[in-house]
């Protein structure tokens, strides 16, 4: 009876659940494994989703540490405020455990902060004060100070010595090895301090009222600030309403998660989809043929930058930047 | 009655030389060429006025119209059969897995991990390229008065170590103190699971990890 529960319960799963984690994973089963996830599982129509039990087939996960734990979390549904569990997922040790750098954590939200900086202040040199050129007085006899321009920084109206120097920028780009890093480590930490919840989707809250998802936080006992994460930057209908009213809680797609943000909210909110996603982009570039030393050049990103307002062209509203 | 012929010939060549390069003849060509046209564009059929006039191209009269350009029909048929010369040249995107060998080491010189893993303190990962996670790291030394140049000081660096990083470095130290036969000195980085190593070569640290197993 158990064993068919299971069985049952292995459908609603990926495909290749079955197979165990320590046969060789080709490149070809890599896409496999995270691309037909959710293809049939809990489609917003069906009302109890199937539990969700049986393991999550992790690509490339170490097998023969024993000093590297294997972290699971619970899978829960935002149907109602009471905290019902659907299902235990396992994670990738390399993404959820990975070794805690917290200097690399650092160094990238240093990098956050930093990076898009730019100063439009410039202060004038004595030289380049309007006048200033001629001697104001001569040198003896006056019983005054000996001056050589009205615009030398004694003077009172005169030229900046050491000021600020035209526009200037801090723009600098981490290598790619530790901003993945990064984002390991601080959703490392977010996991094993309980701050991560999965979710099975967010198309699930039942109404729009900011109340009710204040009742189910509550309920939970997330933080103050939530951090919602989906894969498609446009949210659920329910979900953006109610969080519009609360200012502390937040949704970003999959692609806007960073350090920062991690360690900014409390609690980071998750669906099953974005976890998926999350780990097959993460994993992919930890495997990748390329390497992740890799020196930023401006010619290499300067078409897609210059072309990053096309098509965004509004003849009423100024752009949003 | 030759002569006559001969010369009747001869003004008769003249008349169509000068005819030719006359400007009334280029005109009758492009006229010709241009009704030529005309009519082609209304309507394509080989009639009489289509085909230029004999002293317009007496080639063509004697000869004959020119045989019709062959023919290729523009069908094609699509085949997969050939793409696996084409994928096999493409770039890996993702390390791929290590072939499986009949034999260890390879003649490289490459082992893969032991499995299980040694029931040691502590365990070390292999790097995403399947290669033993070894640097070497050049530091600055002293200042050499005699060449006044510093000295540099090359380092092993082994790094990925999990568990017990000191019970880690206190077996490498003991294997290759009696390897090398000098005394070595090591330096712990806990926090990162990293052993600095002065005194040895890399290959020899290499030794220590593929007897050990990992």
């Amino acid at each position: 009876m158990l064993s068919r529960q299971l069985l049952f319960a292995c459908r609603g799963v990926q495909r290749c659940c079955g197979r165990p984690i320590s046969s060789p994973s080709s490149v070809a089963t890599f896409r496999k494994c995270y691309v037909s996830s959710n293809a049939g599982a809990d489609s917003p129509s069906s009302t109890t989703p199937e539990p969700v039990f049986a393991g999550r087939n992790l690509w490339r996960a170490d097998t023969l540490t024993s000093f590297q734990e294997k972290p699971q979390a619970w899978l829960s549904t935002l149907e109602d405020k009471h905290d019902r569990k659907i299902g235990l997922l396992d994670l990738h040790p390399d993404v959820f455990r990975a070794p805690p750098r917290l200097d690399i954590v650092h160094r990238n939200i240093v990098w956050q902060q930093n990076y898009r900086n730019v100063q439009f202040t410039k202060t004038l040199t004595r030289a380049e004060m309007p006048g200033g050129g001629k001697k104001p007085w001569p040198g003896k006899r006056m019983g005054r100070s000996k001056a050589g321009s009205i615009r030398a920084p004694y003077f009172r109206g005169g030229g900046i010595a050491h000021g600020v120097r035209g526009p200037r920028t801090w723009f600098y780009m981490l290598p790619d090895a530790l901003r993945l890093k990064g984002l390991c480590t601080s959703l490392t930490i977010k996991h094993n301090q309980d701050d991560l919840v999965i979710v099975d989707s967010f198309d699930r809250l039942p109404s729009p009222d900011a109340q009710l998802l204040h009742d189910l936080a509550d309920h939970r006992n997330w933080g103050y600030s939530v951090l919602f994460i989906d894969v498609p930057d446009r949210a659920c209908e329910n979900l953006a309403l109610a969080c519009a009213d609360i200012p502390s809680f937040n949704i970003m797609p999959t692609y806007g998660l960073n350090c920062y943000s991690m360690h900014k909210y409390q609690t980071l909110v998750m669906t099953h989809e974005a976890l998926n996603y999350l780990e097959e982009r993460i994993l992919f570039h930890l495997h990748r043929a390329d390497t992740l030393q890799n020196k930023f050049r401006y010619k290499d990103m300067k078409e897609k930058l210059l072309n990053e307002g096309e098509g965004e062209d509004d003849p009423v509203h100024a752009p949003f930047v | 009655m030759a002569a006559r012929n001969f010369a009747s010939m001869a003004i008769r060549n003249r008349l169509y030389c000068k005819s030719l390069s006359s400007q009334s003849f280029l005109r009758r060509c492009l006229s010709s060429s241009s009704e030529s046209n005309a009519v082609s564009s209304v309507g394509k059929l080989g009639t009489s006025q289509e085909e230029p006039k004999i002293w317009e191209d007496p080639w063509r009269h004697a000869l004959g119209p020119p045989p019709p350009p062959e023919e290729y029909t523009t069908e094609f048929e699509e085949s997969s059969a050939e793409w696996k010369f084409v994928e096999r040249l493409f770039p890996h995107d993702v390390i791929p897995e290590p072939p499986k060998h009949e034999s260890y080491p390879t003649p490289s010189g490459w082992r893969p991990p032991r499995d299980p893993a040694p029931n040691l303190p502590y365990f070390i990962r292999r790097l995403r390229n399947h290669m033993l996670p070894l640097f070497l790291e050049s530091r600055r030394d002293q200042l050499n008065l005699e060449t006044m140049d510093y000295d540099y000081v090359e380092l092993v660096k082994l790094k990925n170590v999990q568990g017990d990083v000191f019970a880690c470095e206190r077996d490498l130290r003991a294997y290759l103190e009696s390897k090398v036969g000098h005394s070595i000195a090591t330096h712990v980085n806990e926090l990162q699971g990293a052993i600095r190593v002065k005194g040895v070569e890399r290959a020899d640290v290499e030794r220590f990890l593929f007897e050990q197993g990992f």
